[in-house]
């Protein structure tokens, strides 16, 4: 294949699934700029080594791991993985947003956990990955992987309401002292 | 039901993620000069050392020497700690927060991005006021070896490789820890079978020596590592808590007696408190001294706990106010703008975030003399001296390095106006 039919080749990859590594970006960090850079760098460093990659089928799949490990490493400068609070831009930054009919607590609660933890989550809910494909990508033994996933299931169920379990505003009968 | 709950929380978020901002040429153009301009930087360097050298200075600035022909290190002292604070100051309520290194200059030192080797040089922590131990990472996310950087001659030396002891592979150091002779640390890795075990190690700071102290089954992750009397390593448990030592001999780690549900604090303090274990925050917070038993209970009415070294506990008192409890019925309580307080740093910092409740664009702030700073995430990091109620924020740069905990207060990022150096602050030096 030539130079140029390998950029074409590389071009079309870009243009079928950045679309789609950002929205794996945005769910893995929780903002837009961060996720921007990720598909970018895992972009950039995949063109470098386009000529060696001997199965393009699974492209997609390294940009994947390449994002996550990356997102893990920025993050791993941080001895301490330290709970991030608004991590998620506001929805009244954004008009698409508004649209989105889902839990925002829930979405809050998910921007509090520890990076790891987050990242555990999101791959196996997001992208129904096993506990072992979680452990090869992320380079930790599978107790591991459930003992993150259980952590911070335990901290989204302690921190999230559900909305349809929040009581609406209704008069509460005054109990009535028995008579004796 | 969480669980389906954020399935599709997650699956209705991510279609609202848009685009990525920009088409592959213009992604790939930046990338290419991004690094052109780093692969010009040694080569200018290595000018320069040449005409200082010349010119009779001998600064020796760059060494192209290879890892083994570097010299070994020499034998320091470790920084000790500062005398316990007492009560903690609040910050001023409208206080100017500026960068941390235009807050205390004196603690500021700068060295190269990259050791000798090509290598990034990671600062861990200042082993004396001029000698700087360094991790060198060869490539993504391995730290390959332990150096040791002065600060007057500009020179990098040995100290060890960070290579496993046996055949495992996935091998990543983790933690360090020193006194004035040695360097330990642990590394997670996969044996031949597949099992996950974790090695402890430990090297001369003078260069060489390296010895494995303890092998162990399992991943421990991320844990804070003391060394105490020249005789143990001590660490927590990350998950659930008790404190461990390995003797410097080598040996199986032993458990402390007292210290199941402990995370180490301070040697030879311990607390129930770590919020960083994902344990439930603590309205009641227990420090034990493991040497001599004594309890401190610490309560604060309407506080939850996050972290406690002796003498003193942060936590949060009701939504985003945050405290540090200094002793019985008394606590400082933070302005509103310091939000998410959460370890202390050298008995004296607390690493928190500022919230001044404006937008920060999506991880950038404006520095003091206008330039834009990388924070990583939408809220600067701040640090809280409580001794003197100075707040400074500090950027997260994915170039630097952090190096925050009860023991160490190392930060590190690529200084904007000197390309190849990084600015390196040592809350240790902090007067």
């Amino acid at each position: 294949m030539s130079p140029d039919e390998e950029a074409a080749e590389f071009a079309a990859l870009y243009a079928s699934r950045s679309a789609a590594l950002m929205r794996y970006g945005y769910v893995l960090t929780g903002n837009r700029h961060d996720a921007a850079d990720l598909v970018q760098e895992a972009f950039v460093r995949l063109r470098l080594a386009w000529h060696r990659v001997a199965d393009r089928a699974n492209a997609e799949g390294y940009l994947r791991t390449t994002m996550v490990r990356l997102h893990i490493s920025w993050w791993r400068r941080i001895r301490r993985e330290r709970l991030v609070g608004r991590v998620p831009e506001s929805v009244t930054e954004d008009a698409a947003l508004r649209e989105v009919g889902d839990d925002q607590d829930l979405w809050s609660a998910l921007g509090r956990l520890p990076v790891r933890q987050r990242t555990v989550l999101v791959l196996r809910y997001y992208e129904d990955a096993s506990d072992h494909q979680i452990a090869d990508t992320l380079g930790i033994s599978e107790p591991t992987v459930r003992s993150h996933a259980l952590r911070g299931l335990r901290a989204l169920r302690k921190s999230w309401i559900p909305t349809a379990a929040i009581p609406t505003a209704v008069a509460v009968p005054q109990r009535v002292p028995e008579e004796r | 039901m969480v669980e389906q709950e954020l399935s599709r929380t997650l699956h209705d978020r991510a279609e609202a993620a848009g685009p990525v901002p920009g088409d592959l040429s213009t992604i790939l153009s930046t990338a290419r000069r991004r690094r052109r301009r780093r692969a010009i930087v040694p080569a200018v360097a290595i000018v320069l050392a040449v005409a200082l050298v010349s010119g009779g200075l001998g600064v020796a600035w760059w060494d192209r020497s290879p890892y083994t022909g570097l010299a070994p290190a020499s034998k320091v002292s470790p920084s000790p700690l500062g005398p316990a604070v007492g009560k903690a100051r609040p910050p001023a309520a409208n206080a100017p927060v500026r960068p941390a290194d235009k807050v205390w200059p004196e603690a500021v030192i700068r060295m190269p991005t990259t050791d000798p080797t090509g290598a990034k040089a990671h600062p861990i922590t200042m082993l004396d006021s001029t000698h700087v131990l360094v991790s060198a990472e060869t490539s993504f996310q391995k730290q390959s070896a332990l150096r040791m950087y002065d600060t007057k001659t500009r020179k990098f030396s040995a100290i060890t490789d960070l290579n496993p002891i046996g055949d495992l592979h996935d091998y990543y150091p983790q933690d360090f820890a020193n006194d004035d002779r040695t360097v330990v640390w642990d590394a997670d890795g996969v044996d031949s079978s597949g099992h996950h075990v974790v090695q402890f190690l430990a090297a001369d700071l003078s260069g060489g020596h390296k010895r494995l102290l303890a092998s162990i089954p399992g991943s421990l992750s991320v844990t804070e590592l003391e060394l105490v009397d020249h005789k143990y390593v001590v660490y927590s448990e990350p998950l659930h808590g008790g404190v461990y030592r390995v003797p410097l001999g080598g040996g199986s780690p032993q458990k402390v007696a007292g210290s199941t549900g402990m995370f180490l604090a301070v040697w030879p303090w311990a607390s129930d408190v770590n919020g960083f274990a994902g344990t439930d925050r603590k309205t009641t917070a227990t420090l034990r001294n493991l040497v001599t038993g004594d309890t401190q209970v610490v309560h604060d009415p309407g506080t939850t706990f996050w972290d406690c070294v002796p003498s003193l506990c942060v936590g949060d008192a009701g939504t985003d106010a945050s405290v540090v409890v200094d002793g019985p019925d008394s606590h400082t309580a933070a302005p509103d703008y310091v939000r998410l307080t959460d370890y202390f740093v050298l008995n004296r910092f607390v690493d928190a975030a500022y919230d001044d409740g404006k937008v920060h664009n999506g991880g950038w702030v404006h520095g003091d003399n206008g330039r834009k700073t990388y924070t990583g995430k939408s809220l600067p990091h701040l640090l809280w001296d409580v001794k003197t109620g100075t707040v400074a924020t500090y950027p997260l740069s994915r170039d630097g390095a952090i190096g925050l905990s009860h023991h160490s207060g190392m930060l590190a990022w690529h200084d904007p106006d000197h390309a190849g150096q990084q600015i390196v602050l040592d809350l240790a030096a902090v007067r």
